[in-house]
């Protein structure tokens, strides 16, 4: 995971996303330990504080909870709900991206055609 | 007056400083709650440096008032000294000293010395313990600094620009030391920088100085939350613009017309709409870098 | 405390040094002139000579009051270290008295190694004769005042310039001039030119002593 701090979407957001993706992707699994608070700030170079912000909202998406004696761990029906939840830094990448389509007069069909092409191109390099 | 010391352990009232007939810092009132920290910026010469060393009792303001730790500054300045860490913006450890001896010296000065804290902070920096003072590098000079002021667990944090100059890998190393200790403990940190992404990762505050002013204090999430840049493509870029409320700074590029505002409403989408001739209006998020350079701009067009 | 000392006994290190090298130099040459002139007909006589040798180490150590003196405070104004002091635990008063007494200890043994030759070699010299000529007692009480005036001066400017080389000088200068400005009173005056001069030392000495320290405590810039 890595922090745009050049991006303007709130850093904690982009935390909290990160780690959604990751549960999404099955990086983490539910029952996994996610990293501390303060290992997570100190791994992203971040202020603790935004960390905290940042897994109150996955808390409160049901994504991860508290395991006394333990710390954050991932929860049961997560993978599901990650799936399915907003992901802000995807919407925020897309959101420039139609911003500069905008700037540079492209029509809604135009970006339709390189969103599909652009797609494709993706597809093709992952496979072996 | 105790509760409010403990709940703000930097207090700045009215506080100004000058230098012959420079004001230097200008009625600077701003203070800083406790197990938060501030990133304080602004461009060269705007007052930050002379602030700080008024904060930590090397200056003496001309008027106002200073509190840090429940101490007024610089009256009562011995007191607070062993609650307070300083890394200046360039070294200033005895440079004849080697790092073992440097550690040692100041060691003897500290009651409440955090050895733990100091051995591992020696092993995250990786100091040669007999190097002098004067063979370390700019870097490692600078985590020496940082490494004395953090080892007696202080409870305010003042850093002048700290990673000023340094190159990618110390600085993340530089960060790293201050973030292990603050991390862990109720920290109060003011720090001033140029490099605003590490502001915009660190602080929970931010203060922009400007000509020795103060131009806004804010929580840097909801500053970042509120400063949006409208962009509109004019029809004619002669015809006069007529710019809405709470408009920090404008600029012109050709039909380009993008103006960045404080306080963002859709009610101002609409007045840049209804008064001029425009199409496309978009609007644009900021960071922390975009936000700083408009609001000094503005202040310097307006001058 | 300790710390404090041993830390401006490496910071007068050059001072010490330079002074022991200055000091050594009147007893080398005259040691030298008495093994050129050994095999030549006039014997020179070793106490009177060696008493006389030992007067330059008293001037030196009053050059070294100066220099020790315009280094205490301005020394690590310039190296930047006095902001690095600053910030540590100690009172000004702490910082003062560490660097007054290692200043002290230096010029006192400087001062007991040449007031020993002195008292050693000068067996053989015979008390003076003429009133004008003040005698060992007087001696020493003028050694004192001027010595002490050469540190006072420079500490007064070491208290607040971030030259310690300008304190130094000035504080010679006023050296020179009090020891010679009783030269401008008339003949007639009723105290001897050489009581005036240590007492315009002592005085001026102490005076600077006391408000070089006074203005430093009160100061708030390193």
């Amino acid at each position: 995971m890595q922090i745009e701090p050049a991006s303007p979407l709130p850093i904690f957001q982009q935390i909290a996303d990160g780690i959604r993706a990751a549960v999404a992707s099955g990086i983490y699994r539910p029952g996994d330990l996610i990293p501390s608070v303060r290992a997570q700030a100190l791994a992203l170079l971040v202020n603790p504080n935004t960390v905290q912000r940042a897994y109150e909202q996955l808390e409160r998406d049901g994504l991860i909870t508290s395991k006394k004696g333990v710390g954050m761990i991932v929860c049961q029906e997560s993978p599901a709900a990650a799936k399915n939840g907003v992901d802000q830094t995807l919407r925020n990448a897309i959101s420039q991206a139609i911003l500069s389509a905008r700037a540079a007069g492209i029509s809604r069909a135009g970006i339709d055609r390189i969103y599909r092409e652009a797609w494709n191109e993706a597809e093709k390099r992952g496979k072996p | 007056m105790n509760t409010a010391a403990d709940e703000f352990p930097i207090v700045l009232q009215n506080v100004t400083r000058r230098f012959g007939k420079a004001i230097a810092v200008n009625d600077l009132s701003l203070r800083v709650a406790r197990g938060t920290t501030l990133g304080f910026i602004g461009l060269n010469g705007a007052g930050k440096t002379t602030t700080i060393r008024m904060l930590v009792g090397l200056l003496k303001p001309h008027a106002g008032r200073i509190t840090v730790a429940g101490c007024s500054i610089p009256n009562q300045r011995d007191a607070v000294k062993t609650k307070l860490g300083y890394v200046p913006d360039r070294p200033t450890v005895y440079q004849w000293m080697r790092v073992q001896q440097a550690i040692e010296f100041t060691r003897s000065f500290y009651p409440n010395w955090n050895t733990h804290r100091c051995n591992e902070l020696m092993k995250m920096f990786d100091l040669d313990r007999n190097k002098q003072a004067k063979h370390l590098s700019k870097g490692q000079a600078a985590k020496l600094s940082l490494l004395l002021a953090l080892c007696h667990d202080p409870e305010v944090l003042i850093l002048d620009e700290p990673t000023s100059g340094f190159d990618p890998l110390v600085r993340e190393e530089f960060l790293e030391g201050v973030l292990a200790v603050t991390s862990e403990r109720q920290q109060t940190v003011l720090f001033s920088s140029h490099t605003l992404s590490d502001v915009q990762r660190l602080a929970d505050s931010v203060a922009i100085m400007h000509e020795g002013k103060l131009l806004l204090h804010s929580p840097v999430d909801a500053l970042l939350e509120k400063t949006k840049r409208i962009r509109a493509v004019l029809d004619d870029e002669s015809a006069s613009r007529q710019t809405p409320p709470g408009m920090i700074f404008q600029q012109l590029r050709g039909r380009e017309w993008t103006i960045t505002v404080q306080n963002f409403t859709s009610e101002q989408v609409e007045f840049i709409r209804s008064r001029n001739h425009v199409s496309q209006v978009d609007v644009l998020d900021l960071n922390l870098d975009d936000v700083f350079k408009d609001f000094v701009r503005g202040k310097k067009e307006t001058v | 405390m300790i710390a404090l000392m041993k830390k401006d006994w490496r910071l007068f290190r050059v001072p010490v040094v330079g002074g022991i090298v200055l000091h050594l130099i009147p007893y080398f040459i005259y040691g030298f002139i008495t093994w050129w002139n050994w095999k030549s007909l006039a014997q020179p006589q070793l106490g009177p000579e060696l008493a006389a040798m030992s007067g330059p180490g008293f001037a030196i150590i009053m050059i070294i009051a100066a220099v020790l003196g315009g280094a205490a405070l301005a020394q690590e104004r310039r190296d930047r270290s006095a902001d690095f002091q600053a910030m540590l635990p100690v009172s000004r008063a702490q910082i003062i008295a560490s660097k007054v007494i290692v200043s002290a200890l230096i010029l006192l043994a400087f001062a007991i190694f040449d007031i020993s030759i002195f008292l050693l070699a000068s067996m053989a010299l015979n008390p003076s004769t003429e009133n004008s000529r003040p005698d060992r007692g007087e001696m020493f009480q003028m050694f004192i005042s001027f010595t002490l005036l050469a540190y006072g001066a420079a500490w007064l400017g070491s208290s607040f310039l971030s030259s310690p080389a300008i304190a130094a000088s000035a504080s010679l200068a006023l050296l020179l001039t009090s020891a010679l400005w009783p030269n401008l009173l008339p003949n007639s005056f009723p105290i001897r030119e050489y009581q005036i001069a240590e007492w315009t030392a002592l005085v001026l000495g102490v005076g600077c002593l006391v408000a070089g320290t006074v203005y430093y405590l009160k100061r708030i810039e390193p």
